[in-house]
């Protein structure tokens, strides 16, 4: 994190930011604003604009009153980037009540600077954030030669005046590897807590304008409820609930610099440090804040957007207006995206190298995972099996010709997923907080259409038609949403498989959240026996990456989300008719009986049941050797079976029927502090095979512990020092 | 030695006679991490060899107190299973009344502060433990796992076998006390140094001559008196000890990787200057950083950052995880309040003992962004917690 104090700012007002050596110039008009922008600059900026531009310049051929230019500075409005700027009234004026307007615009129009925001501000704390597409690449050129350009977000902390700073106030600035910014243009976005919305405002030089000048852009209000064609050129094309939007919002960010990706060229003193690190007025002189700190601020500045978007909804105890108050919990209004915490190698201008890790796909790919954990269901088993060898994942990247831009490659990150959006999920859990909407009913709607958790055209069509949600329904103790949606879906006598039909079945059950749990379990098991049969495991694969492409379409074909695609180099694409839409379950195993000596198949697939489940550790080749009968062993004393190592028809049954293994019953889980009898067997065993030099007391001491972490090193585990399943099967206990 | 300071802030370790043995220990670890081949971590008494003028950077590295790698687990699952998956260097205990939660308690203390205290005796390890639960009754048998604690040595000055193994665990040395030998004044010879050593650590002897004197006498005379070196029991303790499992409260961490071993492995790892890119240096130095994990690439990339530019670096004193600061919008029946200002948070969070502790009590109409605090997880997603690490210029060292 990096902390920029008020004090190390370095004061420059000027709007040269060329020139660090023009005086500080507090009294400049726009008349004798100088023009620092040669063609060059122009060219850089237009181009920034098509790659990531949420607030497009204006580009209005209407020409601007001259006469405005002249007058006591006064604040314009902008009502979309195609129309021209307005005077605006005494009335909608005084509709502005946020510290940015407060601070600063009210009285002080001429400032037009990121340093003299910062001085009229007067945060106790500033922090710089960055993003962009090409966030991973180091080169400070690009298409020939121009400056690589990134875009900031700038935070500010504290109180002043009694206005204050945190949440309330952020800046989108863009700066390129050689100066900050790199265009007049600012981006501001404040929170007007008196009047429940965010305000935004821009800089910019409106075609007329002799000078850039400041302009409201809108607020919040009624955002929700645009049409697509409504938020043509105004903020709400991408602040599609009027909030905060950061599109990524959990580690490890694909396209920001945080902690999981460290832009290291913005960094002082790195190899590759850019120019702008050191230029005048850049406040990245000691690098810029990780994603995570902004994250806390979006959703804490949405959330409270929400309440704010809810409070309307409502009167006393009474929803007026269920079907927009119910919209997020059915319709995915906004996406985050999500991705494995590997770097897949194939970005086509990152340095990334493949990691030597496997390739676990993100939960929120599967399911809901955000918002079933909010309601206690478990969906963490999908972790335990649904990993990818780097080859594998190679090989379906591949198969999907995938390209990025228009090049061949893939994300930074592995598996790069649309999942549903932060300010959704939280909104559905204030509706569940508040006791508006029961944790029932929030079950029973993700049970519908279950696999696809966002953009689901299932649960969009239940909030859709005019005769399944109520109008009005009551909240608190009286709730009757649950009652008045059962009846209107009886009276449609819908189907069992059809999206209706899933809902009324979800709802009547006599415990909604169970049924969900129940329905994700089979789910979960479904996958499993897939990514654990030899004959499947590839095509399922497949299938799924054929889903995630599908995936990226659909957010693409959505007239308002697609508003988030700031660039071609946010999802790659693929060929989807390259990859299967279906595979065929896989056959029961085939069960010989198998004992050591035997080869083949069958043996593999032994193995891999084993290895799943951590009683084996060595290679999965198909040759049933010692190890293999060690660990054949080893969970049949787990499942309380005669452990001769021959494996029969009920240890078939026992390894393919367990996803979650219990500590054995005769063999514990040991750990340090432990005692007694298994202890000093655990002891004899790592004395026998010289891990343990000392006294065999059945007290797990740190001396063992030691002992354990050599062994577990030696045999290639996880070196925790704690023994269980594996441990012991190695030890061949 | 460097003066390594009690992490509390106070006194409190002096006051219990274990303030030479809590330095001991950690001398040891900050010893042993810049013995790493190619490591640029050093020790703070090579930080007390800056040139004249010459600040050392203090760099704060912060990460988020809640298991990120555990996505897909129920909050209420992540409370339940502290010893698995709370491993962020930072633990936290729900206290409830009926089926209400009252208070939420997170630690990110290291257990080396209680071992030092139990090394003396029981009855110190009491007072420690009163300091954070003052109605505190624990038995031996709960802080210990035994039905009394150790018996005192006898005060003789003969280094026998209990005497070496008590010096070897109050002063975390390499414990081969069955194969040293009987020591008494007059001996002399690589024995006698070797307890001299241990005698010195604990700020007993000045000199290692190899020669048992009548200083050295006094020395284990004093040793004998003063410990019992019990802290390896209460160490072994910890997941069963009442006072620490959540059963009647928690002081300190005891998950797996959140030990102050695994925090001086990871930076001393991390800071062997590597052709690599920083943020690559967490997947070479696998396993000992976990890239899925908030703190370690955090922790890493920012070592390693600091050795390519030719910086050495070690952990500050007091080295070990401190509360940095609680995000989120906090409200109290809807009106805003400044967590992190204790002056106006109307004591809703209380963060003690140099920042190890932190103490959340849920006031009626108390809202974490718009959620009444159902979960403990709910909080550690807004609580960052991190490492202080000392960094300076290879030059500006004499």
């Amino acid at each position: 994190m990096v902390r920029v104090t008020h004090s190390s700012i370095p004061i420059d007002i000027g709007t040269n930011h060329r020139s660090s050596s023009a005086p500080p110039n507090l009294t400049h008009s726009r008349t004798s604003a100088a023009r620092p922008y040669g063609l060059r600059r122009i060219l850089s900026h237009l181009l920034q604009r098509v790659l990531v531009v949420c607030l497009i310049v204006c580009l209005t051929f209407s020409s601007m009153p001259e006469a405005w230019a002249q007058v006591q500075p006064q604040l314009l409005k902008q009502a979309t980037d195609t129309s021209a700027a307005e005077s605006m009234t005494a009335e909608e004026i005084a509709g502005l009540n946020d510290p940015f307007f407060n601070l600063l615009l009210k009285d002080h129009l001429d400032t037009q600077t990121v340093n003299g925001i910062s001085q009229r501000l007067r945060p106790d704390r500033q922090e710089t954030f960055v993003v962009h597409e090409r966030i991973v690449d180091n080169s400070p050129t690009v298409g020939g030669g121009s400056p690589a350009s990134r875009r900031s977000i700038i935070t500010f902390d504290g109180n002043t005046d009694g206005e204050e700073l945190n949440r309330n106030v952020m800046l989108s600035v863009f700066f390129n590897s050689e100066s900050f910014p790199s265009v007049p243009d600012i981006e501001a976005m404040a929170w007007d807590e008196g009047n429940g919305k965010f305000n935004y405002y821009k800089l910019n030089e409106a075609r007329g304008e002799a000078a850039p000048s400041w302009k409201f852009r809108g607020d919040s209000k009624g955002a929700d409820l645009l049409s697509a064609s409504a938020r043509e050129g105004t903020c709400m094309a991408c602040h599609i609930d009027g909030g905060m939007v950061m599109k990524e919002f959990k580690a490890p960010w694909n396209n920001w610099h945080s902690r999981n990706f460290q832009a290291e060229y913005l960094f002082p003193g790195a190899r590759d440090q850019w120019p702008v690190v050191d230029a005048t007025n850049s406040p990245l002189k000691d690098g810029p804040a990780g994603a995570v700190s902004l994250e806390s601020t979006t959703q804490s500045a949405n959330q409270r957007l929400n309440e704010r978007r809810m409070a309307g909804m409502k009167n006393g105890d009474r929803v007026t207006d269920a079907k927009r108050l119910l919209k997020p919990l059915f319709v995915t209004t906004e996406f985050n995206l999500m991705s494995s915490f590997e770097t897949a190698g194939n970005h086509p201008f990152g340095n990334g190298r493949p990691s030597n890790n496997k390739i676990f796909l993100p939960i929120s790919f599967f399911l809901n995972s955000d918002l079933m954990g909010g309601i206690g269901v478990e969906t963490f088993q999908f972790n335990e099996f649904t990993d990818l060898d780097t080859e594998e994942y190679q090989a379906v990247v591949n198969r999907g010709k995938t390209r990025l831009g228009n090049q061949d490659g893939d994300t930074h990150f592995a598996w790069l997923t649309p999942e549903a959006s932060n300010i959704d999920t939280i909104y559905v859990e204030k509706l569940i907080n508040d006791g508006v909407v029961p944790e029932s009913f929030v079950a029973a709607v993700l049970a519908v259409d279950l696999e696809t958790p966002v953009l689901s055209g299932d649960r969009a069509a239940l909030w859709n038609a005019d005769d399944i949600l109520p109008t009005e329904f009551r909240t608190g103790r009286n709730n009757d949403l649950t009652s008045q949606t059962i009846r209107n879906l009886e009276r449609l006598n819908p189907s069992s498989d059809s999206p209706e039909g899933q809902f009324l079945e979800a709802l009547q059950s006599p415990d909604p959240i169970r049924f969900l749990q129940s329905k994700v379990d089979q789910y979960i098991q479904r996958e499993q026996r897939r990514f654990d049969s030899r004959e499947v495991r590839s095509e399922e694969i497949g299938r799924l990456y054929r889903k995630l492409l599908v995936e990226r379409d659909k957010v693409e074909g959505d007239a308002v989300l697609s508003h988030l695609i700031e660039s071609p180099l946010l999802f790659p694409k693929g060929d989807i008719a390259a990859l299967p839409e279906t595979v065929v379950d896989p056959a029961p195993l085939d069960r010989p009986t198998l004992r050591e000596g035997d080869q083949g198949d069958a043996v593999e697939d032994l193995q891999r049941l084993l290895q799943r489940q951590s009683f084996l550790n060595g290679p999965i080749d198909g040759d049933f050797g010692p190890g293999t009968e060690q660990a054949v062993i080893s969970a049949q004393r787990q499942f309380g079976l005669e452990a001769d190592g021959i494996v029969g028809p009920a240890t078939w049954e026992a390894l393919e029927g367990t996803t979650n293994p219990q500590p054995p019953i005769d063999l514990p889980v040991l750990r340090v502090g432990d005692r007694g009898d298994d202890v000093a067997f655990l002891q004899q065993l790592l004395v026998d095979q010289g891990f343990l030099f000392g006294p065999v007391d059945g007290d797990f001491g740190g001396l063992t512990r030691a002992a354990v972490i050599r062994a577990q090193r030696r045999f290639g585990l996880d070196p925790d020092g704690v023994v269980g399943p594996a441990t012991w099967a190695v030890l061949g206990a | 030695m460097f003066p390594y300071q009690d992490p509390t802030g106070t006194s409190f370790l002096a006051s219990q006679g274990a303030l030479d043995a809590y330095r001991s220990k950690l001398h040891r670890r900050y010893e042993a991490a810049a013995q790493e081949a190619g490591t640029r971590f050093v020790t703070l008494e090579k930080f007390q060899q800056l040139r004249p003028g010459v600040q050392p950077q203090d760099v704060v590295i912060p990460w988020e107190a809640f298991p990120i790698k555990q996505a897909g687990s129920s909050d209420t699952r992540i409370d339940r299973d502290r010893s698995e998956l709370q491993e962020e260097y930072v633990e936290w205990n729900l206290e409830t009344e009926g089926s209400e939660i009252k208070t939420i308690t997170f630690t990110t203390e290291f257990p080396e502060y209680f071992e030092a205290l139990a090394d003396v005796n029981f009855d110190a390890l009491v007072a420690g433990l009163k300091e954070i639960i003052p109605d505190a009754n624990p038995s031996s048998q709960e802080l210990l796992g035994l039905s009394s604690p150790p018996s005192a040595l006898i005060a003789d000055g003969l280094v026998g076998g209990k005497t070496w193994t008590v010096l070897n665990r109050v002063t975390g040395m390499p414990s081969e006390s069955a194969k040293e030998p009987f020591l008494l004044r007059g001996d002399r010879g690589n024995a006698v140094a070797r307890l001299q050593e241990r005698l010195h650590l604990l700020n007993l002897v000045s000199v290692v001559d190899g020669d048992f004197g009548p200083g050295t006498e006094r020395a284990v005379i004093k040793a004998q008196q003063t410990y019992t070196g019990a802290g390896h029991f209460f160490q072994e303790q910890l997941s069963k000890n009442p006072w620490n499992n959540g059963q009647n409260g928690i002081y300190c961490m005891l998950q797996r990787f959140n030990t102050l071993p695994f925090l001086f492995n990871l930076v001393t790892l991390c800071s062997v200057p590597k052709n690599a890119s920083p943020q690559e240096m967490c997947g070479i130095v696998d396993p000992e950083c976990v890239p899925e994990r908030n703190s370690d690439p955090i922790v890493c990339s920012t070592a390693q950052r600091a050795v390519q530019g030719d910086s050495l670096l070690s952990l500050k004193d007091p080295a070990g995880i401190r509360i940095v600061e609680m995000k989120g919008l906090w409200r109290v029946n809807g009106t805003p309040i400044e967590i992190n200002d204790p002056a106006s948070n109307q004591g809703i969070w209380t963060v003690s003992r140099g920042g190890r502790r932190g103490v959340l009590r849920l006031v009626p109409g108390l809202e974490l962004d718009g959620l009444r605090i159902r979960t403990g997880s709910q909080v550690a997603r807004k609580l960052m917690v991190g490492a202080d690490v000392l960094v300076a210029s290879a030059s500006d060292f004499q």
